[in-house]
């Protein structure tokens, strides 16, 4: 409310945070408070350990809380303009909405949610944009918008029609109702699933938003993404798991669909020429990652419930290293920056270009980061799918040729000398503590 | 020093990592005190290899490793083993820094990356060497690459950025494959061509790191754009992770096929050739180490599957070791003739210390490398001849004769690069110019050491081989 009326009343004054303290107290408040209730309700459940699945919502909506915070916090920490009030309301509101259509089963409010998510993160990311791509951006997310809200429509109505529950908890398929007309209706929901993940050939919005908003708001907007993205794949599987239809082709065609994607999106990084356009296809990658090992991912060494936050952190940490490691690499953030431009920036800058060296290798899965157990965990389960297997592999091997490719510009070349001139501060040792952990969680293999 | 002995296995492992902490925290600018600390420490993590050494053949020192980190109720458990198999590479790594760090002088004061990746690279063989699971030990050498490449990047050398580009590619999607081959369950009635392709794939990533040429497609590329100084201690870094790599897979992932023998033979021969080639049409001295290093690897890891005995792997063991410190030896050498070239002066003293180097890189039997290359070569020989009714004995006959060939084509090569040396010059001329150079006696001395140890190695193979429990 403090927020709204501040929104309302000064919409004008362009005040940081800093210099606003109750507008402070109240953002870091709300989500301080948030997350300590939802931690304590989770350590006091009795079957969290034994049943994690159960309880991913909430687990999510840590995450979620996790990622706004850090999402602020790379704001402030970096050179980016002030925000005003307008802004972390719109993030609070994104935050809620987000944590809404994670948390419910109600199709409807789930729809509701998902789509006002979507609005408010564009609003915000067009608000940050600046020259011509406000418009692309704009045009692409409501397209993404539009398409979402109607095939939750689509959804809803065919589930309706098909005399079915529009509550995922209650959902089952049964003989004797309609299959057919449900099932469709569910495809429409992983479809849902796949285009919130930034899954291609769907759609790039992902892509452009990541690309031309501000770097927490890529951040920000990629994680919650891939989260309610991977959370509703979850409930189809789960849906189809209590209609004894887990094994079935549909849950595999998922798999191919997101692998697909995943490949789509390295492939058309390597042919990249700007550097925020690279990182941005890169980032998104972990959308459809994410989703893969929450939907087939095992570990015999993990307990479930370590296994699960394991890839919950696989996402937060790659996206905060990738983009932390940005905020300190100046010319990356000037939209015409080629990798030319780049060269030789690591000898100029080792820790931040370092930093962002461990993040793309641990999105491409090089062996000795954590991005590597998090694809391996997806082979094992699913061993009789060579398609998945070869994918997996082929994925890796596309991101080798990537890191390597960005490992030549940026130490093998001689620095220009605008970069041996550019000034900017040592990264924050919270960055260096993430990509360390990158790292080091890679030598334990906990996939067998 | 029964608390040290208690914790020597510990204290060998960990030092490289304490030694490139130290050597960092010393201002970058200050590079004879780094110099001096990493002597230092050099020095005692091969004095604390001995002692482990002395207490391994006395059986004195757990075979196991074990620390253990509790959170809640979840424990995480990181295990390394000491066995008659990685003894003496940890040995051997010890010592190769420790040549290195004596040998090398810093010139880049910019950075710490020089001073301080040669005990961080030795740290990361350290924790491999100590694994028995391949999907342990080859994250850890797969990541550590970035070192390696980091080296090469700072290089002044052209095509740097394109050999970096090459060797990573392939060698991350080698090991990524073998690790995702790893995961998948294969069932045991596998066809025979389907298990031979699978367990060549197995074993690509220790041949590509052992230099094999049809493995390791980047090869050629690696030697002519590392640096004189920091070449050999990659290439022996790549050479101890092929190694480690190549007894885990033949160990225990693959059952030894005689297709797959044959056929790993016919492939390290072949490749043997094609580096001999090279070698005639190369002549530079410096690139002639080089391409006696891969080939005797070859031969090396063409043995290995030959019969899947423990007796092949130390012989094999043998080889490698005193291969890498030959041909450390000759790099340096190799290195030292090119400045004298570079000078236009050469000298009967200098010549000599050539060919004597060069000798023991020939094989010449009971010398240098000769001293392991002779018995495995009548390995080869005496199964053509002792099983003739046996149709592949025919076969190890001619690979053995092969490899004969192929050294003595090697040395034609050498011949060819030695009739390009620089003009004779009178001992006064050579005496004025040579104060710019490092000591010729120091490197009379280092060649004797390398004689010794081209004895030593195969003992200490000897005696570990024998060693009970």
């Amino acid at each position: 409310m403090v927020l709204m009326l501040e929104t309302i009343g000064n919409r004008q004054a362009k005040n940081g945070l800093f210099e606003r303290p109750h507008i402070r107290l109240l953002v870091f408040g709300t989500l301080i408070a948030t997350f300590l209730f939802l931690f304590l309700d989770l350590y006091q459940s009795t079957t969290l350990a034994r049943r994690p699945f159960n309880f991913l919502s909430n687990i999510a909506s840590l995450f979620m809380l996790l990622n706004t915070a850090i999402a602020m916090a790379i704001e402030t920490n970096g050179k980016a303009k002030q925000q005003t009030a307008e802004v972390y309301f719109l993030l609070l509101a994104s935050l809620a909405l987000s944590i809404a259509a994670v948390c419910t089963s109600f199709l409807v409010l789930k729809m509701a949610a998902t789509v006002g998510w979507l609005a408010a993160m564009t609003a915000l990311v067009v608000r940050s944009t600046e020259g011509g791509k406000k418009a692309e951006i704009g045009l692409k997310m409501s397209f993404v918008i539009i398409m979402i809200a109607v095939q939750f429509i689509f959804a809803i109505f065919l589930l309706s029609v098909s005399n079915y529950s529009l509550d995922l908890q209650n959902l089952s398929l049964q003989a004797h109702k309609n299959i057919s007309v449900a099932l469709i209706g569910l495809m429409m929901m992983v479809l849902v699933g796949l285009a919130l993940a930034g899954v291609p050939p769907f759609h790039f919005g992902h892509v452009d938003c990541a690309d031309g908003g501000n770097i927490s708001l890529a951040f920000l907007f990629l994680s919650n993404s891939a989260l309610q993205g991977g959370a509703l794949l979850v409930n189809v599987r789960n849906i189809l798991l209590k209609s004894g239809m887990a094994v079935a082709d549909e849950v595999h065609l998922i798999g191919v669909m997101l692998i697909f994607g995943f490949i789509v999106l390295y492939l058309r990084a390597l042919d990249q020429s700007r550097l925020r356009r690279t990182a941005a296809y890169i980032a998104t990658s972990v959308g459809p990652l994410f989703a893969m090992s929450m939907l087939f991912g095992a570990s015999v060494l993990l307990p479930k419930l370590v296994f699960l936050l394991a890839i919950f952190s696989f996402l937060t940490l790659t996206l905060f290293t990738l983009y932390g490691s940005l905020i300190y690499m100046d010319p990356i953030n000037l939209p015409w920056a080629t990798w030319e431009d780049m060269s030789g920036f690591g000898r100029v800058k080792p820790l931040p270009t370092l930093t962002f060296l461990i993040a793309l290798a641990s999105i491409a899965g090089l062996p000795g980061t954590i991005g590597y157990f998090i694809k391996l965990s997806l082979i094992a389960p699913l061993n009789k799918n060579i398609l998945m297997s070869g994918s997996v592999f082929l994925s890796i091997a596309i991101g080798a040729a990537f890191v390597m490719r960005v490992f030549v510009f940026m130490f093998s070349k001689l620095p220009q000398k605008s970069l041996r001139e550019s000034a900017s501060p040592r990264p924050h040792i919270s960055l260096i503590a993430a990509s360390i952990i990158l790292i080091v969680l890679g030598f334990f293999p906990f996939v067998h | 020093m029964n608390l040290i002995d208690h914790y020597i296995f510990s204290i060998v492992v960990f030092l490289p990592l304490v030694a490139a902490l130290f050597i960092t925290l010393v201002p970058a600018k200050d590079t004879n005190s780094k110099l001096a600390i990493s002597r230092f420490f050099a020095a005692l993590i091969f004095l604390a290899f001995l002692r482990l050494f002395v207490l391994f053949m006395n059986l004195e020192v757990s075979s196991r490793t074990t620390l253990s980190l509790g959170i809640f109720n979840f424990n995480v458990t990181f295990t390394i083993f000491l066995t008659k198999h990685n003894i003496l590479l940890y040995g051997a790594a010890a010592l190769a820094l420790l040549a290195h760090t004596l040998s090398h002088v810093f010139e880049d004061v910019k950075t710490n990356i020089h001073q301080v990746l040669p005990f961080l690279l030795t740290f990361f063989l350290y924790i491999s060497f100590g694994q028995n699971d391949l999907r342990v030990a080859l994250p850890v050498l797969s990541i550590a690459n970035f070192f390696v490449y980091f080296l090469i990047g700072r290089t002044a050398k052209s095509k740097r950025g394109s050999t970096i580009f090459r060797m990573g590619i392939f060698l991350f999607s080698c090991d990524a494959l073998i690790l995702v081959l790893l995961q998948i369950p294969f069932s045991d009635n596998l066809s025979p061509a389907l298990s031979a392709i699978c367990n060549i794939a197995l074993l690509i990533p220790a041949l590509s790191r052992l230099s094999v040429p049809m493995f390791a497609p980047f090869v050629k590329s690696l030697l002519r754009n590392v640096d004189d100084a920091e070449g050999p201690l990659l290439l022996i870094f790549l050479q101890f992770s092929g190694v480690l790599i190549l007894d885990i897979v033949a160990t225990d992932l693959i059952e030894i096929s005689s297709y797959l023998t044959l056929l790993i033979s016919l492939v390290t021969v072949l490749g043997a050739y094609f580096v001999i080639l090279q070698a005639i049409t190369d002549r530079r001295t410096d690139s002639l180490p080089y391409y006696f290093f891969i080939f005797y690897s070859s031969i090396g890891s063409s043995f290995l599957f030959i019969n899947n005995s423990e007796t092949s792997w130390y012989f094999c063991l043998s080889l490698f070791l005193t291969n890498i410190a030959c041909f450390f030896h000759a790099t340096r050498c190799a290195a030292l003739v090119k400045n004298y070239r570079m000078q236009k002066i050469h000298h009967a003293s200098s010549m000599a210390l050539w060919f004597f180097t060069l000798t023991l890189l020939l094989g010449l039997p009971g010398l240098g490398n000769g001293v392991t290359l002779w018995p495995i070569v009548y390995r080869f020989i005496g199964f053509g001849l002792i099983d003739s009714s046996d149709p592949r004995a025919f076969f190890w006959l001619v690979i053995g004769i092969a490899w004969l060939l192929g050294l003595a084509l090697l040395s034609f090569a050498l011949v060819l690069s030695i009739r390009s040396l620089a003009p004779f010059r009178p001992p006064t001329e050579f005496l004025a110019t040579l104060g710019q150079f490092p000591s010729l006696r120091f490197f009379m001395v280092e060649t004797l050491v390398v004689v010794l140890l081209s004895w030593i190695i195969p003992l200490a193979t000897y005696f570990t081989a024998n060693l009970g429990g």
